[in-house]
């Protein structure tokens, strides 16, 4: 656990020194900021647009965010960083997982600070709390959970630019496996229930729509996104393990 | 991932090694030879297909087994987003080392190497040399038993390697047991107590450094040399030479050394100083691969094919 | 197993992968029911939603530089509107905006949007359909599928009240010549609040207005109006076919139209005094209609100077009022 820690930490750090976040969270800034503009923008729907902007924001800042492991990774292996850690008594599973744990740990903090950014500004703007938009930020981690797992697990034999795009890709897939729930074959509900399923955590249309969605069926979502993540990090947990750092 | 079986080269075949503690270990071969894979396999970062490694005991797939080790890679790369202390900190963590132990270490081998004045430095901004210094600073961090370095003298300048001898002998002086691999032969024939020779993934010749090197020359030095000694040893001797306040004899052959000091004591009863010169490493270490690649029916051109290593697949 | 497989990891992979197979099913079942579902989307990787804006910001830039719609126009519109609805089925105002754009150029195409938006379970929109219906019938002439669209409009919650009287109109002028009625029963009903609620004498709702004759509510009072007018229209076109008619079966079932056209009348207005002809009440004291002139039997008269008394006594020659 401490070693894990040591990791989790020193990855915290890395993050926190790529100018790639901070150009990412002004950006972010900067579209919430011009919240104002929207009304004009927007034809009659500005209440709408803020809304599902933020939410928008949500899922770019958490993939952008998530990525970042698969840089990290692939980057350490590329220039056997990893030879030097490893040569130490630290095991494999406590370096992925520290990795791992350093950029959630950053993707959280990313998460609440535009989740409060939003919150305000909806208020502001439209005069009351949004608070469902708590359901969205909550999903919204689940899935940056999720996204930091799968590419936890391309880093892990695979260079850095085809592990970032392999996690785009099952990211993109990951939204269109309702497909497969709705054709009723054996092998369409075994590969729907086999893949990552990012469907299952994606409320903004709903919630945008002002469809209700209870706490329970996001709680469940979350849940199901963390079990996930802990197979693919086990996955590649022994992939990692049976890796020759040559 | 059968296209890369395909693809595989055997790294090391039958390969045993045992190295004493509290010794130099030069470990020695061409390019491509299975060096660094020996080293990887040690550290536990490749897995061997067959067989056992143990570091003191303790087999190198457990995480136990590098408590006690140090390890400076080849072509060292670090945490380049991490200060020069900061890196060290991180080592030291993982290291296990308590808090005070850490602060003390981190100052003692920074001054070891000559980087106090680094230690707020990004790596990223380090040079080629402070790489290396600040690798043999993570390496000493927690006062191993067992340090091990891949091609350490390598792109260093004569200071830096002479900085990094006396470290080294200092490792050894204090109990500690030293293994490196090298190119540079004769700063191996010059620190280490035992060698190891590898090619091709076979280990061709090891042992104790002295006694592997065959004797080349010897000389014989007196105080006085009548004349006709001198005649009766010139058909044992190369050149007899007459210094300061003695007379050098050169022997054509170490062989002659027992005829020759018989000679010398029969004319003079007078002491009789015999210095040997060994093979240099150099000669030897050529010697010894093409002895190996013409038994084996492979060809002497160097390195050819050698460059490409296991790559440690998945299988 | 070699010994650097951490064992472990195969145990938490096999555990956590058959875990997130169960729940996944389990929560896409739950979604199912939660989550708008319409025709097949197009994924955008969850940003359909924020996409469905900028294309909305593009479609008004692009209706901005029309002037007047052609029927080439009117395509494209619908391709952009289509494109627009598979990012977000829930974008109500976009169908039926574009149905509005297209309706006069595209009726066909415009039906096609407003179909769509039916097909999204989530989208319960009482204007989709009336809409729907409103062009169906004004523009392809086609009363079947409108009154189809309209019954769906009246199952929706909130509709307002004219939703009804509009089915009630296409079904009165669709079904007249089969069944006038049907058709009347169908007024009778809106008017009472419920089918049968009048014949049971419990949907009767007080009219409020007796002077004008009016109900002060619109929508009463407007089925009112078209309850006089199918019933005129029934008795009318019965009595002239009583006297066309040779068929004596036939002159008998007109005869019982009458008969129970005048019922349901007397129904409607149970309690009020109405004119035989228009069907309109008339007040105490009144001897002619004032609509159409026709002989009433008077009521609320004085029985020796026909004054309409306002106390017990009457005001003109004070014969006490019985």
């Amino acid at each position: 656990m401490y070693d894990l820690m040591t990791i989790c930490k020193t990855t915290y750090t890395r993050v926190l020194r790529m100018r790639s976040l901070y150009v990412l969270l002004a950006s972010v800034l900067v579209l919430v900021g011009a919240a104002h503009l929207y009304d004009e923008l927007s034809g009659g729907r500005e209440k709408e647009l803020m809304y599902d902007t933020g939410a928008a924001l949500l899922s770019l800042v958490g993939l952008l965010t998530a990525l970042m492991v698969a840089f990290d990774i692939a980057r350490d292996l590329r220039e056997k960083v990893v030879m030097t850690l490893l040569s130490k008594p630290l095991g494999r599973s406590q370096y992925l997982l520290g990795k791992f744990s350093g950029v959630v740990w950053i993707g959280t903090i990313n998460l609440i600070i535009l989740t409060l950014g939003m919150l305000l500004i909806l208020y502001w703007e439209q005069g009351f709390a949004r608070w469902d938009f708590l359901k969205l930020a909550f999903s919204a981690w689940g899935t940056m959970v999720l996204t930091t797992a799968v590419g936890v697990l391309f880093a892990s034999f695979f260079a850095e630019l085809p592990a970032v795009i392999l996690t785009v890709a099952v990211y993109a897939i990951g939204h269109g496996t309702e497909v497969l729930y709705q054709n009723n074959s054996i092998f369409s509900q075994l590969l729907f229930s086999v893949m990552a399923n990012y469907g299952l955590l994606d409320f903004k249309d709903a919630l945008g729509s002002n469809l209700y969605i209870s706490w329970k069926l996001i709680v469940w979502s979350v849940v199901y996104a963390l079990v996930y993540s802990s197979a693919l990090l086990s996955l590649a947990n022994i992939i990692f393990h049976r890796r020759d750092l040559a | 991932m059968g296209w890369r079986n395909k693809l595989r080269l055997l790294a090391l075949d039958d390969l045993t090694l045992q190295v004493k503690p509290g010794i130099i270990f030069g470990f020695l071969g061409p390019n491509g030879a299975g060096k660094s894979t020996t080293i990887k396999l040690l550290l536990g970062l490749v897995t061997p297909t067959k067989g056992t490694a143990f570091l003191s005991g303790v087999p190198v797939y457990d995480k136990r087994s590098r408590e006690r080790v140090g390890f400076l890679p080849e072509d060292p790369s670090f945490c380049a987003y991490l200060r020069a202390g900061e890196f060290l900190e991180l080592c030291g963590k993982v290291l296990h080392m308590d808090r005070a132990t850490r602060k003390k270490r981190i100052s003692e081998t920074l001054e070891m190497v000559g980087l106090t004045a680094k230690v707020k430095t990004k790596i990223s901004e380090f040079s080629r040399g402070m790489l290396q210094r600040i690798g043999l600073a993570q390496a000493l961090l927690n006062q191993p038993d067992l340090v091990v370095l891949d091609e350490p003298l390598n792109g260093l300048d004569p200071y830096g390697r002479k900085e990094l001898k006396s470290i080294l002998l200092s490792q050894k002086t204090q109990g500690k047991t030293v293994f490196f691999s090298s190119h540079i032969l004769s700063d191996v024939e010059e620190m280490c107590d035992e060698v190891g020779i590898l090619n091709r993934g076979r280990m061709v010749v090891g042992g104790r450094l002295k006694g592997l090197l065959p004797t080349k020359a010897v000389t014989l030095q007196v105080q006085e040399m009548k004349p006709e000694t001198m005649t009766r040893l010139e058909a044992l001797t190369s050149a007899i030479t007459r210094e300061h306040h003695h007379w050098t004899i050169h022997l054509s052959e170490p062989s002659h050394k027992n005829e020759a000091c018989a000679l010398l004591r029969e004319a003079n009863n007078q002491s009789i100083e015999v210095q040997t010169r060994a093979e240099s490493l150099e000669d030897f270490f050529f010697r010894q691969i093409e002895e190996n690649n013409r038994h084996r029916g492979f060809s002497n051109t160097s390195a050819v094919g050698s460059a490409i290593e296991s790559t440690g697949a998945i299988p | 197993m070699s010994p650097s497989t951490p064992k472990f990891a195969v145990v938490v992979l096999i555990l956590a992968l058959v875990v997130s197979m169960m729940l996944s099913m389990r929560i896409a079942q739950r979604r199912v029911v939660c989550v708008a579902h319409g025709p097949q989307n197009i994924v955008r990787a969850g940003f359909n939603k924020f996409l469905s804006h900028i294309a909305w910001m593009r479609l008004i830039q692009y209706r901005g530089s029309l002037h007047g719609i052609t029927e080439q126009e009117a395509r494209v519109l619908k391709g952009k509107y289509d494109s627009l609805t598979d990012l977000d089925p829930m974008f109500d105002r976009a169908y039926e905006e574009g149905a509005l754009e297209i309706g006069w150029q595209s009726p066909n195409d415009s039906l096609d949007l407003l179909d769509k938006a039916q097909r999204v379970d989530k989208l319960k929109s009482w204007r989709i359909p009336l809409l729907a219906g409103f062009i169906a019938k004004n523009r392809l002439n086609d009363s079947s599928r409108a009154i189809a669209y309209l019954k769906k409009a009246d199952q929706q919650p909130n509709r307002p009240g004219y939703v009804k009287r509009f089915l009630i109109s296409l079904q009165a002028q669709h079904d007249f010549d089969n069944d006038p009625i049907k058709v009347l029963h169908l007024w009778v009903d809106y008017y009472s609040g419920g089918a049968g609620q009048l014949l049971t004498g419990h949907g009767r709702m007080p009219m409020r207005d007796m002077e004008s004759g009016f109900d002060s509510d619109p929508e009463r009072s407007l089925a009112l109006n078209h309850i006089r007018r199918v019933s005129t229209k029934i008795i009318e076109q019965s009595q002239k076919g009583i006297l066309e008619e040779r068929n004596p079966e036939r002159k008998k079932m007109l005869r019982d139209r009458i008969d129970q056209t005048e019922k349901i009348i007397r129904q409607v207005y149970a309690g009020r005094h109405i004119c035989p002809q228009c069907f309109r009440p008339y007040n105490a004291g009144e001897e002619f209609c004032v609509h159409d002139g026709k002989k009433l039997a008077a009521y609320g008269t004085c029985a020796k100077c026909k004054s309409v008394p306002r106390g017990p006594f009457c005001q003109k020659c004070g014969a006490k009022n019985d």
